[in-house]
């Protein structure tokens, strides 16, 4: 037990000098020990869409789950206490069920079977729990709910992302700043930006707040998996700067050398960066020379925003030069710095008038977050345009080009698209040049501001969390039915021949193809998933309706399967897994009526 | 004579002191239209439809029934949305058709509920997706099939060069009424601008590579209009483009290098070239050039709607002209086109200028009213608004005008839209006339090159004093002709100059026929005339320019009333304004950059848009503007 005990605190001894860190799933030994058997190590979890707080659990390891009961129902202490830090993990909730992941044991974020919520509370998956008052009699104040409803259907594998900073204490122990939520996202959505904690939600391991301090899983309310979590500690002190000393000299200077010989016009120590001490808006330079003091040697993200010509030197070296005055964006620059002292020296140029004035200058080190150096007033950020959104609070139909993402990346653009935007936030976009549900999204509408500010480039973006599908025609050929082309086969005489919407704005797609009239109805269901009927007029014997494609595809029980490790299910009856090649391939057979739903 | 003539003048000048000279808005009246607050009117089509009702569309996808239009109060009805940067509608056997970014659609009220439950696809074209693939129409042709046409293109790293990056981009298309796409002609660039024409399909293009200056030319099937990028797919079975991509390059070096941006060079190894002599040296390649040039930053920067005025005089004296909007310039100029020799050409003329936002499309209603909507959507016009939707109304008034100008075996024929003063009318030196051209190339826009005086020989006008026949020399084939008669003036009390005072006539051919018989007359030299003008000391709209005031004059630098009139002349107004940001920097902003007066000279001379990324529409290198000019407008700007 004990050898167990040293071999664990081995394995985390990582967390101090790596960035991020995969919290080990191959057993509980990150957690304080309970003498319940609710949490364990698992290898697969599997809810049921029908039976309420049920997991399905497949000996093994990797996945860690709560199936608590009467008498099992602990909640999980991590060892470790942690400051300010970034956390991410994926979760599955059972049907109906509810968990919460505290930040340092204080502050909840709630995990719960959110599906189909149209406006989520704060009690509601990714919603920042509230807090709770006995005086004069029990209350519940202060919660945040998410932006917006982004949880997706029970047994499916969710992801959550959040930074967070720790209250601040002065040296006796006062409070003087609030932990904060500094940014929050379920399955990829901005749900918490720049969240204001203003003491312990409801539940905590301890109503005190704390410097450090340990996640808690919930564990008494319901049936819950996780897999990947990972932590990022931050809770260095930040890299400090020395008091600045500056020269200011007035003049067009073409370069360093027309002025730096000269006698500067002021000289001076700032405590904060600030262009501000040339007291001309132009024809001036100026030096800041000083030292940084790094906590801990690493590489660190050095971040600049400067108007004029400018020169930053890093330990008597030439570490970014730009000649242009014009080209005063934000530049970001990766650099390996040693602990301890650092000289820096700035120096700048600024000849033009039309060119706004701004020095902004930041760091981010290996744990700690990026920190600014400049005074407010020198660097005040330019304005962005005003975005302009399109709100489905109707059913809305509405064309644009859409640009397809697959794990980060551009990946092609539809140019025949139509988004399709539903009050109950479920959303997807078909593509009109194969009758492909090409994407499904679950938030708000679209972003159009690429699309109609200025010029634009034609292009909307999805509000959402997305759910990329296949892009693949549903109509395919038995003989030839290839699920990679996204591009009809041209024997089957693909064409489109647009859309009907009914009295409530809903569209039905029609189109020709194999020489039958197909009519393609999609339809929002309980708020919750997407159900197509397909009517395809005497449909031909050469055709078969190809329901979707994946890497996987598992029957997860009568009439659903799980798609792609489990990130959607199709519902359908009489449905085939059909191989090709390294892909899976789900099909129905062609009739009058084809039926079947995404659950997502 | 000559008493009588000045004591004419006096006459005249008195007169117009009192009566203010005559401007545009007292013929025609700009009125904006009353739209419920919050709409985005970026209107992209216009279609008068039968029950009197006006039909827009607008970028953000929408479709809206104008009800009772021409009151003070109409009402607005959404027939559809959802759709994809329209910009194009036409009304047809009961329906409204409009091009989307990547298909001809048409409109189905199924219920008669007033809106559209069937959004049909008539024809879905290729479309890469580039930002810069808009697509315009349909416009109906006398057969009901549809035309559209669509721009190319940009490459990534080459952002300046052209591209058709899938097929019959930069190409005008015939769709027929069940859906049947036939590729029509190729070698467009920004075909914002289509119309018809007594039946005859008309396309307008904007100033770009290849195109030297906004026009508009006449398109028959299988034509080939000039950019060259829409010709990587003439070899196509369905194409009927006999041009291709090596006949352009054998004769104009594409310099088509991707890091590389074409810019203007005076002088280069291969003898320049023109459209015009493009299409005489390859004659069966189907090569068109236009039939009217629009000179660039004069009557417009960015072509838009072509459309004839049919309203059979209830528009004013212009019935059977056409109507040309510009998208930069926010205005309208009008076309005289005649047939000679089997071919299109005209004259262009200023019309009306002064809206509120880019003229992008017009349509008549049915009180003859012109209905103008547009916008200019992150280009930049001079009018200021982002989007506008106005009426241009006519007073009944005449305007003094050159209605219309004709080729002449030896000259030219002006007509008038009121009798003419006759003594004026008959005096050679009482015209300007010079004539230049337009270079074929690669590069963004073209400066004027070939320029050269045409001395007028003989004047002599008709007894109605409606029309003037001049006997010009040295007309040239395939170049514009600028026409002014600067010393004329209306024949009735007011004796007003002519509200407008320059034609652009582009002579693709002389015609044949019998010559003025009029005794030839050696005019006074240009120097000369300019001394004497009469036109320069009267008070008109084009002259308030120069008109005559204070003359400050300080460190050299002219005063602000003559910079004015050098820069309307060299036509820099039409892109900058001196204090706000227009299609170009406003001067106060290029004052800022700190430019030595030469490094402002050489930028006008030479421009590198590359200085202002922010603009998104290059200046033309201006090296046709006098040098004297040039350092008087440099020295000017870097004061301000």
């Amino acid at each position: 037990m004990k050898k167990k005990q040293i071999w664990s605190f081995l394995l985390l001894l990582p967390f101090a000098i790596q960035a991020q860190n995969s919290i080990p799933l191959n057993d509980l030994s990150f957690w304080k020990t309970t003498n319940k058997t609710n949490w364990q190590i698992v290898a697969d979890a599997q809810a049921d869409l029908n039976v309420k707080e049920i997991l399905s659990l497949t000996p093994g390891k990797g996945i860690l789950a709560n199936l608590p009961n009467k008498e099992n129902r602990a909640n999980l202490v991590s060892n470790q206490e942690f400051g300010d830090f970034d956390l991410s993990f994926e979760f599955m909730m059972a049907s109906h069920s509810n968990s919460g992941f505290y930040l340092q044991g204080r502050y909840e974020m709630q995990l719960a079977d959110s599906w189909g919520v149209v406006n989520p509370t704060t009690g509601d998956c990714g919603g920042i729990y509230k807090r709770r008052k006995f005086n004069p009699k029990e209350y519940l104040y202060d919660g945040h709910a998410p932006r917006v409803n982004a949880c997706l259907a029970p047994g499916l594998w969710q992801k959550m992302e959040v930074s967070f900073q720790a209250p601040r204490f002065d040296a006796s122990g006062n409070k003087i700043s609030n932990a904060k939520v500094i940014l929050a996202k379920l399955n990829g959505v901005i749900i918490h930006e720049n969240v204001a904690l203003t003491g312990p939600t409801g539940g905590p391991i301890s109503e005190t707040e704390v410097a450090k301090g340990p996640f808690m899983v919930q564990g008494d309310h319901g049936a819950v998996a996780f897999r990947n979590i990972a932590i990022t500690d931050l809770s260095d002190q930040p890299a400090t700067m020395d008091p600045i000393s500056y020269q200011v000299f007035y003049g067009n200077f073409p370069n360093q050398a027309e002025f730096l010989s000269k006698k500067p016009d002021l000289t001076g120590i700032t405590e904060k960066l600030t262009w501000d001490v040339s007291s001309k808006p132009f024809h001036y330079a100026e030096t800041f020379k000083t030292f940084l003091n790094i906590p801990k040697a690493g590489k660190h993200q050095i971040e600049f925003e400067i108007a004029g010509k400018h020169w930053i030197k890093i330990n008597g070296k030439e570490f970014f030069k730009e000649a242009n005055e014009e080209n005063n964006r934000k530049k970001s620059e990766s650099i390996d710095l040693p602990a301890g002292k650092v000289a820096l020296e700035i120096t700048i140029i600024k000849t033009k008038k039309s060119v706004g004035n701004k020095l902004g200058f930041w760091i981010k080190g290996p744990n700690f977050r990026t920190t600014p150096y400049q005074s407010i007033g020198s660097f005040l950020g330019s304005a962005s345009d005003d975005p302009i959104l399109l709100e489905a609070n109707e059913p809305l139909v509405f064309r644009s080009f859409m640009d397809l993402f697959k794990n980060g990346k551009r990946g092609k653009r539809i140019v025949h698209a139509v988004n399709v935007g539903n009050p109950a936030h479920l959303h997807y976009t078909y593509n009109l040049d194969n009758g492909s549900i090409a994407q499904i999204w679950k938030g708000d509408f679209l972003n159009t501001t690429p699309m109609w500010d200025n010029r634009g480039d034609g292009s909307s973006r999805p509000l959402g969390a997305i759910l990329a599908l296949q892009n693949v025609p549903v109509i395919v050929s038995k003989s030839e039915g290839n699920s990679a082309n996204d591009t009809p086969e041209a024997s089957l005489n693909f064409k489109i021949k647009g859309y009907d919407v009914d009295k409530n704005n809903l569209p039905t797609f029609n189109y020709e193809v194999a020489g039958s009239d197909v009519k393609d109805l999609i339809r929002i269901k309980e708020d919750k998933y997407l159900e197509r009927i397909l009517t395809i007029k005497n449909p031909s014997n050469a055709i078969k309706i190809q329901v979707a494609v994946g890497t996987e595809i598992t029957e997860m029980g009568p009439e659903i399967y799980a798609i792609d490790g489990k990130s959607y299910y199709i519902q359908a009856k009489g449905a085939t897994v059909e191989s090709n090649g390294l892909l899976k391939i789900l099909t129905l057979p062609a009739s009058e009526k084809v039926q079947y739903s995404i659950l997502w | 004579m000559k008493k009588l003539i000045l004591f004419f003048l006096f006459t005249c000048i008195s007169l117009s002191v009192l009566a203010q000279a005559p401007t545009e808005d007292d013929y025609y009246k700009i009125s904006r239209i009353s739209y419920p607050e919050g709409l985005v009117l970026e209107i992209g089509g216009m279609a008068q439809l039968p029950s009197g009702d006006m039909a827009i569309s607008t970028r953000r996808g929408d479709v809206y029934l104008v009800e009772n239009p021409n009151s003070a109060r109409p009402n607005f009805k959404k027939f559809a949305s959802g759709l994809h940067e329209i910009l194009g509608l036409a009304y047809k056997d009961g329906f409204l058709y409009c091009a989307q970014r990547g298909e001809l659609t048409r409109l189905v009220d199924k219920d008669g509920d007033g809106k559209a439950e069937r959004y049909e696809t008539v024809y879905s074209w290729p479309i890469s997706g580039h930002y810069h693939e808009y697509s315009f129409g349909p416009k109906i042709g006398p057969d009901g099939s549809f035309y559209v046409t669509g721009n190319v293109g940009f490459g990534s790293t080459d952002w300046w060069a052209g591209k058709s990056i899938v097929p019959w981009r930069g190409w005008a298309m015939k769709i027929s009424a069940d859906g049947k796409m036939e590729p029509f002609a190729a070698g467009m660039r920004s075909p914002c601008g289509i119309g018809m024409v007594n039946g005859e399909f008309f396309y307008g293009d904007n100033q770009g590579d290849w195109q030297g200056s906004g026009f508009i030319s006449h398109v028959e099937k299988g034509n080939f209009m000039g950019h060259p990028a829409s010709l990587q797919w003439a070899d196509r079975p369905e194409s009927p483009v006999k041009m291709r991509k090596d006949l352009v390059f054998a004769k104009v070096d594409p310099r088509d290098n991707p890091l590389v941006k074409p810019e203007y060079v005076a002088n280069e190894a291969k003898p320049m070239t023109t459209i015009y002599e493009m299409s005489k040296a390859l004659p069966d390649m189907g090569i068109k050039s236009p039939a009217v040039w629009l000179p660039h930053g004069v009557l417009g920067i960015s072509t838009s709607e072509i459309l004839p005025d049919e309203t059979k005089g209830g528009f004013g004296p212009f019935s059977g002209q056409v109507f040309v909007g510009d998208q930069g310039m926010s205005k309208i100029a009008r076309v005289f086109l005649e047939k000679v020799n089997g071919k299109f050409q005209g004259a262009s003329f200023d019309f009306r200028s002064g809206f509120r936002s880019g003229v992008l499309r017009m349509a008549f209603s049915n009180d003859n009213s012109l209905f103008v909507g547009g916008t200019n959507r992150g280009w930049g016009s001079m009018g200021k608004e982002t989007f506008g939707l106005e009426r241009l109304i006519y007073t009944g008034k005449i305007p003094f005008e050159m209605k219309a100008v004709r080729a002449m075996p030896d000259g030219f024929e002006i007509e008038f839209t009121s009798p003419v003063n006759k003594t004026l009318a008959n005096d050679v030196n009482n015209y300007d006339i010079n004539s230049y051209i337009y270079k074929y190339h690669p590069v963004y826009g073209s400066p004027m090159v070939n320029q050269k005086e045409n001395p007028v020989r003989g004047a002599r006008v008709s007894e109605d004093g409606m029309k003037v026949r001049l006997v010009v020399d040295g007309l040239r084939e395939g170049y514009i002709h600028t026409i002014q008669p600067k010393g004329l003036l209306s024949a009735d009390i007011q004796a007003n100059s002519l509200l407008h005072g320059t034609a652009y006539y582009t002579l693709n051919s002389i015609p044949t026929g019998e010559k003025a018989n009029i005794p030839l007359v050696i005019p006074k030299s240009k120097m000369q005339r300019e001394k004497d003008d009469p036109g320069q000391k009267v008070n008109t709209p084009d002259n308030q320019t120069k008109e005559a005031g204070p003359k400050i004059v300080k460190n050299n630098i002219i005063s602000d009333q003559e910079a004015k009139a050098l820069l309307t002349k060299h036509t820099c107004l039409a892109c900058h304004k001196v204090a706000e940001r227009a299609v170009g920097p406003a001067y106060t902003e290029v004052a800022k950059r700190n430019y030595t007066n030469a490094q402002l000279e050489a930028l006008i001379i030479q421009p590198k848009p590359s200085n202002w990324p922010d603009f998104a529409t290059p200046m033309a290198p201006m090296s046709h503007v006098p040098k004297s000019d040039v350092k008087k407008i440099a020295a000017w700007i870097n004061a301000q």
